[in-house]
């Protein structure tokens, strides 16, 4: 279990937990200088915008010590405030039953990296009274919402998952969930952050997925599924390859796999990868 | 070698309206950058700019700057170190 699990998880998975899900609709302002600066931008602090560009500088410079003890220090910070997690389409579908109201929103990401337009950019959902300051304050938060039954978000969560895109849950303030990304690599900060620059900002799931060998047929199919760099083909043995290190555990390759030969197991019944967040 | 990628606000025509270099750039250099923080808002997409986040990334392929219909991208290759170089476009970057 991952330490949110430990602390907000009431013995189960933490998002999972409805309690976490659960925020009160306003607000306190934040006073003195916490009130100023690039974090009262929602955008500019998103998704830990903000510290990628001295992350960018300090690797560009070569200055391997700087770049540790920048991640450390935002780290820390977006560990209390903002982070993500990956999880599963199934458990993207258990949280949709939990939570209230569900809307779909533009993606924030990919609205700044790929200047999606936003009529093509409704991937993102928002949950939670959140939803409600969007509605009412279209200034302050940008690109509109579409408040949607469960059962229209299940179909969505879907068909997200057959386009390939990586389901995770967003924090705004441990332990509250807010959001749940729809992502790709690169139009997605957090994955892209955390590939390129080892930025975890965007936490791996709670499986990791596991191939069965004899039952796999070489189809390659999951392949290009992986936005996480942990999949190849293992040429001579004509089988999908999985590197469990990397593996986030989305299961975007089991969703694809014609003889179910790809499983999601938890993270923890392997030791080795038990504490690789 | 870390090349310095300069976008001109003045000509480029903006992410939303052209955005031809973030579409044509293998390595998704660039991003559409606020142009001003706002106090408790977003940036009205409208008031974004093209900016080179990662120009670490960038291979010098000048794809960029071929396809930029106003000629505002320009790639300087140049002697400094790598170090001083950075801590460079980082200033421009905040400024």
């Amino acid at each position: 279990m991952c330490r949110f699990c430990e602390e907000y998880g009431n013995g189960g998975k933490w998002y999972l937990n409805p309690a976490n899900y659960a925020r009160r609709l306003y607000k306190t302002r934040k006073e003195g200088e916490d009130s100023l600066g690039a974090d009262a931008d929602p955008q500019a602090a998103g998704m830990g915008g903000a510290i990628i560009n001295e992350i960018i500088r300090a690797r560009a410079a070569g200055k391997q010590e700087e770049e540790e003890i920048i991640k450390k220090n935002a780290l820390d910070a977006a560990y209390q405030i903002h982070f993500a997690q990956v999880v599963t389409l199934e458990e993207t579908k258990q949280i949709f039953d939990i939570a209230y109201p569900i809307a779909r929103m533009t993606c924030a990401c990919r609205r700044a990296s790929v200047a999606l337009p936003d009529d093509q950019n409704f991937t993102c959902i928002g949950i939670g009274p959140g939803m409600y300051k969007w509605e009412r304050w279209p200034e302050t938060y940008r690109g509109g919402v579409e408040f949607m039954t469960p059962f229209e978000a299940k179909r969505w969560a879907d068909i997200a998952d057959e386009a390939g895109l990586v389901h995770s849950v967003d924090v705004f303030g441990l332990p509250y969930i807010g959001g749940m990304c729809q992502c790709e690599y690169p139009g997605c900060v957090a994955i892209r952050n955390r590939l390129d620059y080892d930025f975890k900002f965007m936490l791996k799931g709670e499986y990791v997925a596991e191939i069965d060998v004899d039952k796999c047929i070489g189809c390659k199919k999951c392949i290009p599924r992986c936005h996480f760099r942990a999949m190849y083909f293992k040429v001579f043995a004509e089988k999908a390859g999985i590197d469990m290190m990397k593996c986030f555990g989305c299961g975007l390759c089991r969703s694809v796999c014609p003889t179910d030969a790809i499983t999601l197991v938890d993270r923890h019944s392997f030791p080795a990868l038990a504490d690789k967040w | 070698m870390l090349p310095k990628i300069t976008v001109d606000n003045s000509t480029c025509l903006g992410p939303i309206s052209c955005g031809q270099c973030m579409k044509i750039c293998p390595m998704t250099v660039f991003i559409a950058g606020p142009t001003k923080v706002w106090k408790f808002r977003e940036t009205d997409p409208k008031d974004f700019r093209v900016y080179a986040r990662y120009y670490d990334q960038c291979v010098t392929c000048n794809k960029c700057v071929e396809t930029c219909p106003v000629s505002a991208i320009t790639i300087a290759t140049n002697e400094k170190t790598e170090a001083a170089l950075a801590e460079e476009i980082a200033e421009e970057v905040a400024s």
